[in-house]
């Protein structure tokens, strides 16, 4: 990390009256907003005044102290309402700056490539680092949304957001590349098709095994004694979340990727086997030649 | 027997229901993706409207029966209530369910709205249930016109009961192909029970008709 360090969570004085100042000449109201009031109150106008605001505020910060600060940014967000929702509610309106859109379609690229649920802290520090760093030489405008996206490694790096919760029976949500990557390293990966009869035979991840929801029981947890990893998977992920969790009571270590399920696997564009696709061989094969290439590594670029 | 069978149609597919997701609040957990609670309060509302539509149909086949007098008194205020009832589980049940798959895309998954047969067999069953919600929006039209003509025979009566019994095939096949809970055996045994009463339903519309 270059410019953003993680020291307070709470902004300095001086740092402060630098982000204060910076969103005074925006002639953004001061008066810290509370999210249902700008939601129930029609506040889209404001937020979208607080959205402007941010990249000054950004600058002042990184002028005031010499880097995007922890306490910094979490009083800028404080200040502006919070960005994200800002820009979820907003994006549609046509006076969205180009460096907002910029710094969104850099954002959303890099939860859509490594898989929102999966995306750690250290990926969006880095994220912010490279905006920040952006944001300073004044070309946030000019950079590609694709540059500001770190590199896959920074998924290995500390927990992601759709993390186990303590109970031990929540479902952990792994990126696509993650999961190749663990097969190409020789673990017991099995994938479970989650779907009807009929939707497997249509087309599957190869290798995968069909098992439904109403069959998930200890009898067909024991097929997974020996699985480093289960991945379940349906269509989207709800039939395969569900099987996970169930599977999870049952001591198997299940997990759901992201991308989600089929329509994830297909359109990062890797092989199906079963009905008009590959045979379940060849399917396979090209998974495992996948796995162990750099293929893993570029799905994830 | 009514009210005992009113509370049983809610109660069974909804204990069903828990069987499956089991507590419920887990699913207001963060590390739970996007969309899942929406998809198993869709599944919960389908369920339940599948338990009152079965309900209504039954009662509405006993009509005039020798049978009618056991199961009770079945007025068309609270024909058409129910009615209601089952029409805002369905649309409770799509929207929740276009909700989840929005939630879960990153963008308005609307296009469900419209059939598609020819994109494989999942999306064609979720055609078949967008067919049913269309079918049973045009019965309850067509029983609201019906109900204005009250006390009389009308082509807005005949289409509102062919409409309802059209709608069991979609709807049954529907939540019996990809429904995680509807292929159990004891539901399977209801889709037979199901199938029994819109046979007879159609039976006596027919014979009706031809009076």
């Amino acid at each position: 990390m270059t410019d953003l360090h993680l020291t307070s969570d709470r902004a300095t004085a001086t740092e402060m009256a630098a982000i204060d100042a910076a969103i005074a000449r925006c002639g953004i109201d001061p008066v810290i907003v509370e999210e249902g009031e700008r939601l129930i109150r029609g506040g889209i106008h404001r937020a979208n005044e607080r959205r402007h605001g941010l990249l000054p505020a950004l600058h002042a910060l990184q002028n005031s102290s010499g880097w995007i600060s922890h306490g910094g940014v979490n009083y800028i967000a404080e200040r502006l309402g919070g960005l994200v929702h800002e820009i979820e509610i907003d994006a549609w309106r046509s006076e969205v700056s180009l460096a907002s859109r910029v710094l969104e379609q850099g954002f959303r690229g890099m939860q859509l490539a490594f898989g929102r649920d999966a995306v750690t802290q250290e990926c969006y520090l880095r994220f912010f680092d490279r905006a920040a760093k952006a944001i300073g030489e004044n070309v946030l405008e000019t950079t590609s949304p694709q540059a500001l996206r770190p590199e896959p490694d920074c998924l290995d790096v500390g927990e992601p957001g759709g993390s186990p919760s303590a109970d031990g029976a929540a479902v952990e949500t792994l990126p696509l590349a993650t999961t190749l990557r663990r097969v190409g390293d020789g673990e017991n990966v099995v994938f479970v098709d989650t779907r009807e009869r009929w939707e497997y035979d249509e087309g599957h991840i190869p290798g995968a095994i069909n098992l439904r929801l109403r069959d998930v029981d200890e009898h067909a947890a024991e097929r997974f004694a020996d699985a480093d990893l289960v991945i379940a998977y349906c269509v989207k992920d709800f039939r395969g979340y569900e099987v996970a969790k169930a599977l999870r009571g049952l001591d198997v270590p299940a997990a759901i990727m992201t991308p989600h399920g089929m329509r994830g696997w297909i359109a990062a564009g890797l092989p199906v086997a079963g009905g008009e696709h590959l045979s379940e061989a060849d399917g396979v094969s090209a998974v495992r030649r996948l796995a162990r290439t750099s293929g893993a590594a570029a799905l994830a670029r | 027997m009514i009210p005992t069978a009113l509370v049983l149609a809610v109660l069974l597919p909804t204990l069903l229901w828990l069987s499956v997701v089991g507590d419920p609040r887990l699913y207001v957990d963060p590390s739970v993706p996007s969309g899942q609670l929406a998809y198993v309060l869709s599944k919960l509302a389908g369920l339940c409207a599948l338990g009152l539509f079965a309900l209504q149909l039954t009662l509405m086949v006993l009509r005039g029966t020798a049978l009618e007098p056991a199961a009770g008194r079945w007025g068309k205020p609270a024909h058409r209530r129910l009615g209601l009832s089952v029409v805002a589980l369905i649309v409770a049940h799509v929207a929740l369910f276009i909700a989840a798959a929005s939630l879960r895309s990153d963008h308005l998954a609307t296009h469900l709205l419209l059939p598609r047969f020819e994109s494989g067999f999942y999306d064609a069953m979720v055609s078949l249930g967008v067919l049913a919600l269309y079918v049973v929006l045009v019965l309850v039209f067509a029983g609201a016109l019906a109900w204005r003509r009250a006390g009389r025979q009308s082509r807005p009566r005949g289409a509102h009961r062919l409409l309802a019994l059209a709608s069991v095939p979609l709807i049954a096949f529907h939540s019996y192909a990809i429904g995680s809970e509807t292929s159990t055996l004891p539901v399977m045994a209801f889709y037979a029970l199901l199938g029994a009463v819109a046979l007879v339903g159609l039976w006596r519309t027919y014979r009706g008709a031809r009076r």
